[in-house]
């Protein structure tokens, strides 16, 4: 087992608006060997992500998309899009903060 | 078998698609030719002020190439979410410059205008009855947050753009609309199944972003009756099963399903397979039918601002940047208090450190070198203009000269502008995210018809 990030394990981590109100990630493996493991590993959980971005468990969404072997993930816009507290209104340079967390594989 | 043929140019009128791609979808006799021209995707600002992001020049080349293409076609052009926001003078505007380009090329066509900005008194009514209904993560809808709007627009579905179709239309040009339903409405006139119909309103809806190949611009959709097949508008554009299923993630909460208007499009047991090496079909979309549902965005002034920045570069004041900003921040407010009589909810201060954590929240490990510069941003919004810039400009000696230490000599720090200031005018909000249950589409969008005579006068 060695320690990587997931942006080195992962083709793309990318991070999205879904709207004025929600934020969406999406994790695409660089295949589905990949893909398999990461899921068998249960990295990608709620807890995790209420972790990075502070939403509530409950309201984390996590898709497993086989067919295109990637991981996607939805949750509240932390702020609202554009509001005075956004710093990112397309919401691009989320992901990095997720694809900088680190998973042993 | 029925069949239809979908051009969808480009992402967003305004954006570049090559001219081959024109001649390639001639080539194709495409029965529609459908795009946006709008999205929230930029944030509040266009809502709230009714105002396009892209410039009049780039609208009336692109859609001058369109009107063009359609009259060779002889087929409809179908573009909704008309200037970003979708607002009756928006899409006013889009009319303008389609009027003037009728004129200059001598076109004559049937036009519809499909208004969709919402009547403040329709909507209380509405609210009142227990007919709207908040979305997942919407902020709380009163009275007075209707009246907060600016502008307020429904997002129409395929009902109204089919009727201006059905009624003769050449041209429709519509306010806000879903991507999906601009690019449906076609197919589903010509009996393609439903689910079919939306899902390749969806993969369609960026243009070639479901392909490998992005400077493509466009896509083509062909339906039939049991699937549709995607390509891009230039012949050697590539879509993939790969990139054509992972569009559906694109800017999406959920990657199989899609409320739209007139129901739920459900796309997980869609196959995507390759046709050849640059064309994938797609198969078993499905479609629920739903009572009709109008998705509301509106936006509203939340104040006027004004920002400052400045540079900083001193290893000492960036080591001790959290205790420094307290104490700035600390001294403008006394300031504003005593010189302005203002208390705390006149007005608001945010501070953005780029460089440090300007762009998201970085923990930055305790071991992480320091950054060598940080650019602080502070933003001061208020009731009036005058107002945010009078802050400002009252906080102007302690951002540029603020100590760590309050004995030895002050620092200066790196003012990049003078004046140091920059009026950014209102800031808006989105304040609504919420979707209305109507009786009839027809409370919500109108659609005003004219019969443009290219050279002569037009006449409604």
């Amino acid at each position: 087992m060695k320690k990587t990030t997931l942006r080195d394990y992962a083709l793309y981590v990318r991070s999205k608006n879904a709207g004025p109100f929600n934020l969406t990630f999406e994790i695409f493996l660089k295949n589905k060997a990949d893909y398999n493991s990461l899921v068998a590993m249960n990295f990608i959980t709620p807890e995790l992500i209420s972790r990075l971005y502070g939403s509530p468990e409950n309201q984390v969404q996590i898709f497993l998309c086989e067919n295109i072997h990637t991981i996607k993930i939805s949750i509240p816009r932390p702020v609202i899009q554009g509001s005075l507290q956004d710093k990112d209104i397309h919401s691009g340079q989320q992901a990095v903060l997720l694809a900088d967390v680190e998973i042993d594989i | 078998m029925k069949r239809c043929k979908v051009w969808v140019p480009v992402g967003a009128l305004g954006a570049p698609f090559p001219d081959e791609s024109i001649e390639y979808a001639i080539s194709r006799k495409v029965d529609a030719i459908a795009l946006d021209a709008g999205s929230t995707d930029s944030g509040p600002y266009y809502l709230g002020s009714g105002t396009s992001t892209k410039p009049r020049e780039a609208i009336k080349t692109d859609l001058r190439r369109l009107m063009k293409a359609r009259q060779e076609l002889g087929v409809p052009l179908i573009i909704a979410s008309c200037g970003t926001c979708g607002t009756n003078g928006m899409l006013d505007w889009t009319r303008d410059i389609c009027l003037e380009i009728a004129s200059e090329e001598n076109l004559k066509f049937k036009l519809a205008l499909i208004y969709s900005e919402q009547d403040k008194k329709y909507l209380k009514k509405k609210l009142k009855a227990g007919q709207i209904k908040p979305l997942q993560n919407a902020p709380l809808i009163s009275e007075e947050a209707i009246d907060s709007c600016t502008h307020i627009v429904g997002a129409m579905g395929t009902e109204p753009i089919i009727d201006a179709l059905e009624n003769g239309a050449d041209i429709v040009l519509g306010g806000r609309a879903t991507d999906t339903a601009i690019i449906a409405a076609v197919p589903l006139i010509k009996g393609i199944p439903p689910g079919l119909s939306w899902h390749g309103g969806k993969i369609g809806e960026c243009g070639s972003q479901c392909s490998l190949s992005a400077l493509a611009g466009g896509a083509i959709l062909h339906f039939d009756e049991q699937g549709f097949e995607v390509e891009t508008s230039i012949p050697e554009g590539i879509c993939t099963p790969y990139s054509v299923a992972a569009h559906m993630a694109y800017e999406n909460a959920n990657p199989y399903e899609l409320r739209e208007p007139a129901g739920l499009v459900k796309t997980r047991n869609a196959d995507y397979i390759a046709v050849d090496n640059r064309r994938v079909r797609v198969e078993g979309s499905e479609f629920e039918a739903l009572p009709i549902t109008i998705k509301l965005e509106g936006a509203g002034i939340v104040g006027h601002q004004t920002i400052i920045m400045s540079g900083i570069t001193d290893p000492e004041y960036i080591a001790n940047i959290d205790e420094w900003q307290t104490q700035l921040i600390d001294f403008i407010k006394a300031k504003v208090a005593t010189v302005l009589k203002l208390s705390q909810e006149d007005y608001s201060i945010e501070v953005r450190r780029f460089g440090l954590d300007g762009v998201a929240e970085n923990k930055l490990p305790d071991e992480a070198p320091l950054p060598r510069e940080v650019l602080l941003m502070i933003m001061v919004t208020a009731k009036t203009q005058e107002m945010a810039s009078t802050i400002v400009k009252l906080s102007n000696a302690y951002v540029l000269h603020m100590p760590l230490s309050l004995e030895g000599e002050l620092p200066s720090f790196a003012f990049p502008f003078s004046p140091a200031q920059t009026e950014r005018g209102p800031v808006y909000e989105f304040k609504l995210n919420h979707i209305v249950e109507p009786e009839d589409y027809k409370e919500m969008i109108q659609t005003v018809y004219m019969n443009v005579l290219g050279e002569k006068e037009e006449k409604r």
